[in-house]
């Protein structure tokens, strides 16, 4: 591994290896805290608080890549059945990794000053990541594995808005975890201005969330229901937070969803369909991408590409760069459309094996319509080509449900996140709750007698 | 050189994109070639072999007729008649299929398998017969066969059979596949077709990200 690791792409791993990573530091923060914990002190608050990370990720490999183990190979593993869990044990471990690093480093930078970190702080550095376009294809070529993590969430807040009463601890929870959110959300700051100002609403939003989500309140019936109905007045932000503070307390009741969360694969044609019955599937899954115009030169002002020194997919504009004739086929919705218009002129009642004979262009989108037939969160309901499509919006649904916080985004096609801010650690995991670290905030009278010498 | 069984599905089928193939096809072909590859078949060589001359719109769709109950694909190459003549198969058990003068007998073995395998049609068979003399007998494990496949230019006639219970499974390697190292390349190359060389304004504009991420 020493030998092949540093070579990233250009290595080949073993099939014991289960997962391939890589991190940059935080040079900035880093240093920082190198040079207070090797003085003696304790770095700065604020500056911890802005960052939130020590290292980031710019990879987190899976699932075969470079040789690595396939999933299959540890899918029957309990502890990793669900998906990505190898990898975000990883993205843990390194968490852990970088916080002993700097202490090592502050240490061998002077033995006799050096102190270790104090313990609310080391709790409160997350692991960065960068994420870039390559999510977005993922979800793309995954449609079941996202219908099935939609489905899991959907049917959680299902339950949840189901409910006929709280009991008092449970309207405690919610009401401790909303003052928590709200400092956490006060101390999220980024530095595109759109995303910026999405926050300062969100702060605002929640103020007013606080106002009406008495204890009083909260004793009527159905209060989980009556708040998601009410969060139809504030910002998406507000509703999709408000959605997580509900389902938090509510683990005795949800948390056997996460076992739905995985998939084996994505479905096989099915020939024997007939042509009537795939019509109806594609009209019912595929009626949103009907009012695309794609005669508009705006809805096919981009195309998706892999590029040859990256290996990674990028974002072109079709009438300004070369490659679009390498497009990859991302363009769901044009290609629904070209299903639906074909399916128009076909006899009803010939099979589908039949149909893709004479339209072998078609057999990819065939495919993902019979399996629409009981995924009904499988697709995005976008215009990927589309001149206004914006990209961060799938990178930061994908990153949701690996629990990213501070998302930070750096353009329209790229951001940086924050996993496992306020989670226990190497050192703590035996003894801290596992459960209760969801936006975790700093808090601002650390007790300096918690800074020990390491 | 030991590669896994994601990496060969995913070169597999970029592969046969950079040969024109559209993506749908691909996935097949690339299913059949991976369901060939774990049976110590040699599943890519054959998806290379079956992918060359590249293909152009013309060759697409694959011309075949029907004639009472025999679909009939003259001058047919694996890769584009193949899903289809296996689709037919198994869209109506009472239809057979004849490919004529087929390029790479072996894909079909492998587009009948990786079929059945994802239809979860495991009591069912596709019934191979070859030119000459000599079928194979595919299930969603594996083929059995009575002699060694044609590699090329035979006539092949498809039909559907019942299998045992107890029909015998080729035992598959839990981890990836070894390929010739050589294979493997040509694949890769083939691949490349689909990738677009950048510069420094597409990675600027393409990726959205900086040059540099450790400030």
């Amino acid at each position: 591994m020493a030998g092949v690791v540093p070579l990233q792409e250009a290595g080949r791993c073993q099939a014991s290896e289960l997962v391939l990573s890589r991190a940059n530091r935080s040079v900035r923060l880093f240093d920082h805290v190198v040079e207070q914990l090797s003085q003696g002190r304790q770095p700065d608050r604020d500056r911890l608080a802005a960052t939130g990370y020590l290292m980031r990720t710019t990879a987190v490999y899976g699932n075969g890549k470079f040789g690595i183990a396939d999933r299959h190979r540890i899918a029957d593993r309990p502890a990793l059945a669900l998906p990505f869990q190898a990898e975000m044990f990883t993205v843990w471990l390194i968490r852990g990794f970088t916080l002993d690093l700097v202490e090592h480093v502050a240490r061998v930078r002077d033995p006799e000053r050096a102190v270790a970190l104090a313990p609310a702080l080391r709790r409160h550095l997350g692991i960065g990541n960068s994420t870039g376009l390559g999510m977005a294809p993922f979800l793309v070529n995954h449609p079941s594995l996202l219908n099935n993590w939609m489905r899991a969430r959907e049917t959680a807040l299902a339950r949840v808005r189901a409910v006929d009463h709280a009991t008092p601890d449970e309207a405690a929870r919610f009401l401790a975890l909303l003052a928590r959110v709200r400092r956490h959300v006060g101390d999220w700051q980024v530095d595109d201005v759109r995303q910026q100002a999405r926050i300062e609403i969100l702060r605002n939003e929640l103020g007013a969330v606080a106002d009406l989500a008495t204890e009083s309140w909260l004793a009527l019936p159905a209060p989980w229901d009556r708040l998601i109905a009410a969060s139809d007045a504030w910002s998406e932000e507000c509703q999709e937070l408000l959605v997580s503070l509900v389902l938090e307390p509510q683990g005795a009741r949800i948390d056997d969803l996460a076992a739905t969360m995985s998939s084996a694969g994505e479905a096989s044609l099915n020939p024997s369909m007939t042509v009537d019955r795939l019509s109806r599937i594609a009209d019912a899954a595929y009626g949103w991408a009907g009012s695309v115009d794609f005669d508009d030169p705006a809805e096919t002002a981009r195309f998706w590409y892999v590029s040859a020194e990256k290996l990674e997919p990028r974002l072109g504009e079709r009438r300004e760069e070369p490659g679009a004739d390498r497009e990859l086929p991302l363009d769901i919705a044009r290609q629904a459309r070209a299903l639906r218009a074909a399916l128009a002129t076909a006899d009803p009642s010939e099979t589908v094996a039949a149909f893709v004979l004479r339209h072998p262009d078609l057999r990819a989108i065939v495919r993902r319509a019979q399996a629409a037939i009981d995924q009904p969160y499988a697709e995005i309901r976008d215009n990927l080509i589309a001149a206004d499509c914006l990209p961060i919006d799938m990178l930061r649904c994908k990153l949701s449900f690996f629990g990213a916080s501070k998302f930070d985004p750096k353009s329209d096609r790229w951001t940086r996140i924050v996993l496992f801010q306020g989670a226990p650690g190497l050192d703590d995991i035996a003894t801290r709750d596992p459960d209760d670290w969801c936006f975790p905030v700093l808090e601002d009278d650390m007790d300096p007698s918690t800074c020990m010498s390491p | 050189m030991h590669v896994s069984l994601n990496e060969f599905q995913a070169t597999a089928a970029k592969a046969a994109v950079g040969a024109g193939l559209p993506s749908g096809l691909a996935a097949s072909v690339a299913a059949a070639a991976g369901w060939l590859a774990v049976r110590r078949l040699p599943g890519l060589q054959v998806l290379l072999a079956a992918s060359d001359p590249a293909f152009t719109d013309g060759d697409l769709p694959a011309p075949a007729e029907c004639r009472a109950g025999l679909w009939v694909f003259p001058d047919a190459r694996a890769v584009v008649a193949g899903p289809s003549a296996v689709d037919l198969m198994l869209a109506d058990p009472t239809v057979e299929v004849l490919l004529d003068r087929l390029d790479v007998p072996l894909l079909i073995v492998g587009l009948a398998g990786a079929a059945l395998a994802g239809a979860g049609a495991h009591l069912q068979g596709i019934a191979v017969g070859f030119e000459g003399g000599g079928t194979a007998r595919v299930s969603a494990r594996a083929v059995l066969t009575d002699r060694a496949v044609p590699a090329s230019a035979r006539t092949l006639t498809l039909r559907r059979c019942t299998l045992l219970e107890n029909e015998p499974s080729t035992g598959l390697p839990s981890q990836g596949v070894e390929i010739d190292r050589c294979v493997w390349q040509q694949a890769q190359t083939l691949a490349a077709r689909t990738y677009v060389p950048e510069d420094p304004l597409s990675r600027a504009r393409g990726a959205g990200a900086g040059a540099i991420d450790n400030e």
